[in-house]
Order: structure tokens, then sequence, then C-alpha cells
């Protein structure tokens, strides 16, 4: 078992981002008692390192000891092509976007 | 940085070098590298196709895997990487651009992250994503056609 702490903060927000925020929030779940869950979300998606470290969980990826410069030179693969691939993907989407 | 650009640090082929030489001097706090959390899922997509087509064996792809997340998540805690987060602005700035520039929303997302981040430089290994950067006012640099990399970081 698990457990989390919780902390109590204080903000300063735009009032009207505030309260179209809280209309989104009702609009989503009914009222507003998940405010604080929707907000912990919202930084969440902020914190790209952990979404990183999700990423590589999700993947099975053991963390282990940071590669140098050197190690990540030295065990790379060394096959052409891997930045075609991305416009192919890119060009691929679009193409079943528009039906072809 | 596009995801053409990050993958050549994790797939040795043509512009590795240069890409090589940014990472050298961002470990080293020189520069600080910068790309967009949508390319995490891209990078993975590549590797994960080279895979499929055989291009790479499971022990290579396991390999790279493990280098880009590894060496990321390292820059990152340096401060020597920011992996932006797709923020509302971004997205409504890339929506400007692909009308501005005709790309696809991959695209106008690297861009816009780009501009909204103030790069002095937008690296990538693509042609027509080349173009629709430097059409948008970014410094653009092909790493596979230019080699002055060691020049700008100086």
């Amino acid at each position: 078992m698990s457990l989390t702490t919780t902390v109590k903060t204080t903000v300063n927000i735009d009032e009207d981002v505030w309260e179209e925020f809280k209309r989104t929030v009702d609009r989503r779940y009914g009222g507003t008692r998940n405010l604080s869950k929707v907000v912990e979300e919202a930084i969440s998606n902020y914190n790209t390192l952990e979404l990183l470290r999700d990423a590589a969980r999700a993947l099975n990826v053991e963390p282990g000891e940071y590669p140098s410069s050197t190690e990540v030179e030295t065990i790379r693969p060394s096959v052409d092509g891997a930045s075609m691939i991305v416009r192919e993907m890119r060009d691929e989407r679009e193409a079943r976007l528009h039906g072809h | 940085m596009d995801t053409s650009a990050v993958t050549k640090r994790y797939v040795r082929e043509r512009g590795s070098d240069q890409i090589d030489t940014l990472y050298r001097a961002a470990e080293q706090g020189k520069i600080r590298l910068a790309y967009s959390i949508w390319n995490v899922g891209e990078v993975l997509g590549v590797l994960d196709k080279m895979r499929t087509r055989g291009s790479l064996t499971q022990q290579q792809y396991d390999a790279a895997i493990s280098l880009y997340f590894g060496e990321n998540e390292k820059l990152v805690r340096l401060n020597s990487l920011v992996i932006a987060p797709l923020t509302s602005a971004i997205l409504v700035e890339s929506w400007r651009i692909i009308g501005e520039q005709h790309v696809y929303a991959a695209d106008a997302v690297q861009i816009a992250t780009s501009a909204q981040m103030g790069a002095n430089l937008f690296l990538t290994a693509d042609k027509r994503l080349t173009e629709a950067a430097s059409n948008h006012g970014l410094e653009a640099i092909n790493v596979e056609e230019k080699n002055d990399i060691q020049e700008k970081i100086e």
C-alpha cells in the first residue's frame, strides 16, 4: 500500500481563466468535487520528466545508470533511414485522415 | 529539435555527428536542447518501425530505447534539455502554422514549440520542414545537409 501526501497551496490565477476551468470541470464531471484531481492532472501534463519516466515504465525499461555520451555513441546501432521514417509516419497519418 | 534530429542520436546515420556535437555541448552546459513531448511518441514509433521491418534486432531496439530514456532523463535533470509540454498556446500557434505553411499538424507542432521557446536554431533532417520553419522566421538547419553546428555553438 502506498501513501500519498497532499499539499494545500495558494496560487494567483486570472479569474476568467479559473472560472472557465471550473465550468469545464463541472461539464465533464457534473460538479467541481474533482477540481483538485483535475488541477493535479493539468500540472502532471506540464511535468514532462515524469511523463518520460511513465513512457519508460510502459515499455518496461528498467531505470539504470545514466549513460555517458561515449556510451550512447558506442552502443547505438548504425542503421540508415530513421529520420526518413518520421516523414513517412506523418505522411501516412495525413493520407489516412484524408482517406487516401 | 524535430524528431528526425533526435532519432539520429540513438541510431547512427547521416547527420548523427552533428547531433552528437550538440548533445555533448548540452551535457557540458554550453547550450540547452529542447523538443516537444509529442516527439517522445515519434521517437518510440521510429524505433518500433525499424524493429518490425527488421532493420533493428530486438537487442538493438532495446539498447536504443534504453539509451534514449537514460540520456534524456539525465539531460533534463542537468537542465541541459527541455522536453516542452504541449500547451494550449503551442497548439493554437500550431493551428495557425498549418494554414500559413500548409504543413501537417505534427510538423506545425515542431515549429510552434521552437518559436514559443525562443529557440536560436531549429534542427531537423527533413527538407520540407526546414523550408516551413525558415518561412516561419526560424533559423532552420537540415542536419543532413549542413555541417556548421560547431560554429553555431561557438
